[in-house]
């Protein structure tokens, strides 16, 4: 037959080819986030068929990385570099970016937002300036914001109205936190243990221990992060603060009580501080008998001082495909993007989107909590500062956490779980 | 040796070494290979992002001195020391009461169901034990409650913590010690026993002097291997407790975990790892050392 | 005389009332929190942690069972699990027998200290090996895959152990036999020694499989996308941020987790139980 000349097949194999490099390869965009719940995977979907819908000649290869904080996640991520992968965006919070700084992972962002100028000028109007300076490292632009929170105090109604007990004031004090938890620690049984306690202490970094350090005019580590302040006097009074609540006043449970939302919802406990994402777990369980108040302040003349953290989406150095994640980043921070930080019923979200008319929108009004406002007011209304978040953040939150952990369980003193702790934070710094 | 024979024994040889060659190329590769590689990679200080450094001896003068990696080794050696010996004792009483005179269904039953919590991941067994240990909400501390024990704080306390992990632990693996002691109490002939019975021994003196003697081999086994797989221990604390509180449960190998895949210091955590090793390895050979004294072969 | 043996047999009864408690309690203390596990995982938010406990499930209730299922690709995570540990345990019944065959019975030189050696190396800690493994892989580009997890195991000094003294067992003479009518090793190997070896082969079979699909370590350290997860990996993501997981669907996810493992067991329970009594036995 005619076909077994070599040439024929030739010919063939040329016009596949030609064909081939005719039609245009995709774009392939490799983005890493953290799916921190595994409902969270719906929403991220959809944005990237809305993204791939509008740049049809970029596909966008998604990489979901689990943990439970952000700092596990960035754990992972860096896992994930380290061991090959070569991401060109990838969603990463205050607490991870000095690490990829330092690693030189991150690439500034200024030419190109010089050049997107028209275009972006609505969004920076739309986003308080302390989120935007958040993403700003040694006067170059790393990130542009994309959602963030806080730390506020949640309480349940139900368990005030039963009690008769006033509803936090936008001014109150630590004293007077202290009296509403002593109103909402409850032995009905008389056993001898509470049924109900008025507050959760929880032992973590920015959702425990930083806020109260914050309002106390402190923080762990110095304003520039390079040194430790965890042997500071007023660091130690709030870690006795806290380890009163549970063993001196009695109104909060030992750690490890049990799961804290759930708990809250079955009216166990009284009040605990998040940001916004026990959202999630409320909106599940349908539950919506809370509310929100600013985190107390130590007293009436110190200061408050709003603990907030926010995430971006930096320009990887990694990347093969900068111009294109460009496209991606400023796909992220559009209105409708972050829309979609709201939630659903269905598909709850427990960010605060960066923009300010989202985030005060009525359409946050459909979720608890009613005072929803708070959470970006907290940020122009008082002075507003990041989670310190050093280069060996994972490092100095285990160590602090460690003893933080020893601390609440009543097995040390505050005085030598901060000096400890200082010993060795100063240590994994210096490094 | 002959022409023929010669050729013969090359022929073995050959075929041996292709029969083992998956075996050979697969334990150089992935055993030997990399525990020379982690030997050099101790000398080097690296955290993946960066090109590595040579710090000559750093690492090691490092490990000298880390107080954090001595607590470390407390840890574990509480941990180990509570684990393989509640092992080994529960798994001989549990054996010994199994093998007495007890309905052969029923024996059945018992091992099959001691047996079982072993086949389970350590993953899954954490996280149920987890909620069962809950100070204040779980089963545990409730039945304890009705028997009059006070509220322990089973794993947000240092020493209840420890504890925990040895107490789940040995409830997972304890029938692996059972089974195996069931073996070698099987494998011990009734005639002695009779034969002690018409001496004038007791029940008690025959466990003591003829029961225990005969079943060193397989207790020295169990230690052994026991020690060896507990030096390793890893899911349960990273599970159950995340090595806390406050560090308490923290293994030598959680440990090297995080020193190599959360704080990305490469080097040093090959360096633990090579004294972890020195260390079983130095503890077994002290025990086949002192085996002679104890062990009784027939 | 009589005073003697009766007092012996009441203390004998006495024994043995003693010894069945003590057995029965221990065994209540080994199903106890499988059967906290399996009514809890029917259960709800407030029911989970009510005491005294509910015993009994409440079968209608499967909301944790599908909200589980919905969230989480679970079923994925059986099969990466079941790919990840089937494959393994096919290479290690491979490579593991053909070692064993030539060290029970071909003479070869080295044969001793090899094996020796081979035996030794069980007592390396995988945390020696594994920070040089994943420099490895990440080098050869086979992070995040599976891959990562099944080649280096595909070899097991342990199983090699175990065969070999399996098949120092069987009579030398069947191989005598065959060696006179011409048959070389390999012949030797696949028609006599294999299909004699049902029952060790099936034990390190189960043994293995068990093993690595339970294994949490490695694939921590190896695998990082979620659809690449294993079930032990999927379990430790359910406990949540800030431990604040559902304690029901946890649960439910659990009792999925063990169910091939109960399976396993029930079916191939003697292959476990008499593999591991021997192993212990022939030391």
């Amino acid at each position: 037959m005619r076909f077994k000349k070599p040439g024929i097949w030739l010919f063939l194999l040329m016009c596949f080819v030609l064909i081939g490099s005719a039609v245009p390869a995709k774009t392939k965009l490799n983005f890493v986030f953290w799916l921190w719940a595994p409902e969270a995977l719906e929403g991220w979907k959809k944005t990237f068929e809305g993204f791939m819908a509008e740049n049809p000649d970029v596909e966008v290869n998604y990489i979901s990385v689990p943990g439970a904080t952000w700092g596990e996640y960035l754990d992972k991520v860096s896992t994930l570099i380290a061991g090959g992968e070569k991401p060109d965006v990838m969603w990463v919070a205050t607490e991870g970016m000095l690490f990829l700084h330092r690693k030189n992972l991150m690439q500034p962002l200024d030419t190109y937002i010089e050049r997107d100028k028209a275009e972006l000028q609505e969004f920076f109007e739309d986003v308080a300036p302390a989120l935007l300076e958040a993403m700003v490292l040694e006067g170059k632009t790393y990130a542009l914001p994309y959602s963030w929170n806080n730390m506020v105090i949640w309480y349940n109604t139900k368990m005030f109205n039963d009690l008769g007990i006033a509803v936090p004031q936008e001014d109150w004090t630590k004293a007077e936190f202290v009296e509403i938890s002593k109103k909402l620690t409850v032995d009905r049984n008389n056993d001898g243990k509470p049924d109900q306690y008025g507050f959760a202490v929880e032992p973590a970094y920015f959702a425990g221990t930083i806020p109260w350090l914050f309002v106390r005019g402190t923080s762990l580590l110095s304003e520039d992060l390079s040194k430790s302040n965890a042997n500071d006097p007023k660091v130690i009074e709030v870690m006795q603060f806290l380890q009163d609540l549970i063993y001196k006043e009695k109104v909060a449970p030992t750690p490890g009580f049990g799961p804290t939302f759930n708990l809250f919802i079955a009216g166990q406990i009284g009040m605990f501080g998040a940001g916004r994402w026990p959202v999630v777990t409320f909106v599940q369980e349908g539950f919506s008998d809370c509310d929100i108040q600013y985190w107390p302040k130590w007293d009436q003349e110190t200061p408050r001082i709003t603990l907030f953290g926010v995430d971006g989406f930096p320009l990887l150095t990694t990347s093969q495909n900068p111009e294109e994640a460009w496209k991606l980043i400023k796909y992220m921070v559009r209105k409708d993007t972050q829309a979609k930080l709201i939630g659903t019923k269905e598909a709850p979200v427990g960010n605060i989107p960066a923009r300010r008319s989202l985030a005060i929108g009525e359409e946050m009004s459909v979720f608890p909590p009613k005072n929803y406002k708070i959470f970006y007011e907290s940020l122009v209304k008082f002075p507003a500062k990041p989670v310190p978040a050093p280069v060996a953040f994972t490092r100095v939150e285990e160590i602090w956490l460690r003893y933080v952990s020893a601390i609440l369980a009543n097995e040390m003193t505050p005085e030598e779980g901060c000096s400890k702790a200082h010993e060795e934070i100063s240590k994994a710094l210096g490094q | 040796m002959s022409y023929s024979e010669r050729v013969l024994r090359k022929k073995e040889n050959v075929t041996g070494y292709l029969f083992i060659l998956p075996t050979l190329i697969g334990f150089l590769s992935f055993v030997f290979g990399p525990m020379v590689a982690a030997v050099i990679l101790s000398f080097f200080s690296w955290d993946l992002f960066t090109p590595p450094k040579f710090v000559g001896l750093g690492n090691y003068r490092a490990l000298l001195g880390d107080e954090h990696l001595l607590s470390v080794y407390k840890n574990t050696l509480i941990l180990v020391g509570g684990v393989v010996s509640l092992e080994i004792i529960g798994g001989l009483i549990v054996a010994v009461l199994i093998e007495q005179r007890i309905l052969r269904s029923l024996k059945y039953f018992l091992r099959t169901t001691y047996f079982f919590p072993y086949v389970i991941s350590a993953t899954a067994v954490a996280l149920v034990w987890h909620l069962l240990l809950n100070p204040d909400l779980g089963v545990v501390n409730y039945y304890l409650s009705k028997i009059g024990i006070d509220r322990i704080n089973w794993l947000f306390s240092t020493q209840w913590a420890r504890f925990s992990i040895i107490l789940v632990e040995t409830w997972k693996n304890i029938g692996f010690y059972i089974v195996i002691f069931l073996a070698g109490l099987q494998n011990i002939p009734r005639q002695l026993y009779e034969a002690a019975e018409v001496d004038g021994a007791n029940r008690v003196q025959q466990f003591f002097y003829l029961t225990l003697p005969l079943l060193s081999p397989t207790t020295f086994f169990l230690i052994v291997v026991g020690l060896i797989n507990a030096f390793q221990i890893f899911d349960m604390p990273y599970v159950l407790t995340r090595g806390g509180p406050g560090g308490a449960t923290r293994t030598v190998v959680m440990y090297i975990y995080e020193t190599g895949f959360r704080f990305f210091n490469m080097g040093y955590a090959a360096t633990v790892s090579l004294s972890l090793f020195v260390f079983i390895a130095v503890l077994t050979f002290i025990q086949f050392r002192m085996s002679g004294r104890w062990v009784f072969y027939r | 005389m009589p005073q003697n043996t009766y007092r012996k047999r009441r203390l004998g009864l006495l024994w043995e009332i003693v010894s069945y408690f003590v057995l029965f309690f221990g065994a209540l203390v080994i199903l106890m929190p499988f059967a906290w596990m399996f009514s809890t995982s029917f259960g709800t938010a407030e029911t989970a942690f009510s005491l005294p406990p509910r015993w009994i499930p409440n079968f209608f209730n499967t909301k944790s069972y599908r909200q589980l299922l919905e969230a989480v690709p679970f079923f994925r995570y059986m099969w990466n699990s079941f790919k990840v540990a089937a494959l393994i345990t096919v290479g290690q019944l491979v490579t593991c027998s053909t070692a064993a065959y030539a060290f029970a019975r071909i003479r070869f030189r080295g044969r001793d200290p090899i094996f020796l050696l081979l035996l030794s190396s069980m007592m390396i800690p995988i945390q020696v090996t594994v920070i040089p493994l994943f420099i490895l892989v990440r080098r050869v580009g086979l992070y995040n895959t599976h891959a990562s997890l099944i080649l280096p195991v595909v070899i097991s000094a342990f199983g090699v152990f175990l065969l070999r003294q399996f098949f120092l067992t069987i009579p030398a003479e069947l191989e005598e036999a065959a060696r006179i009518d011409g048959a070389s090793h390999f012949v030797i190997y696949f028609r006599i020694i294999l299909p004699l070896s049902g029952p060790a082969l099936s034990t390190l079979a189960v043994l293995c499989f068990l093993y690595f699909w339970n294994e949490l370590f490695r694939p921590l350290i190896f695998i990082n996308s979620i659809e690449k997860y294993t079930i032990p990996l999927g379990l430790v993501m359910l406990r949540g941020q800030y431990d604040v997981g559902s304690p029901t669907r946890t649960m439910a996810a659990v009792t999925l987790a063990i169910i091939p493992a109960v399976v396993i067991f029930i079916l191939a329970q003697r292959y476990l139980v008499e593999g591991i009594a021997i192993t212990g036995l022939k030391e």
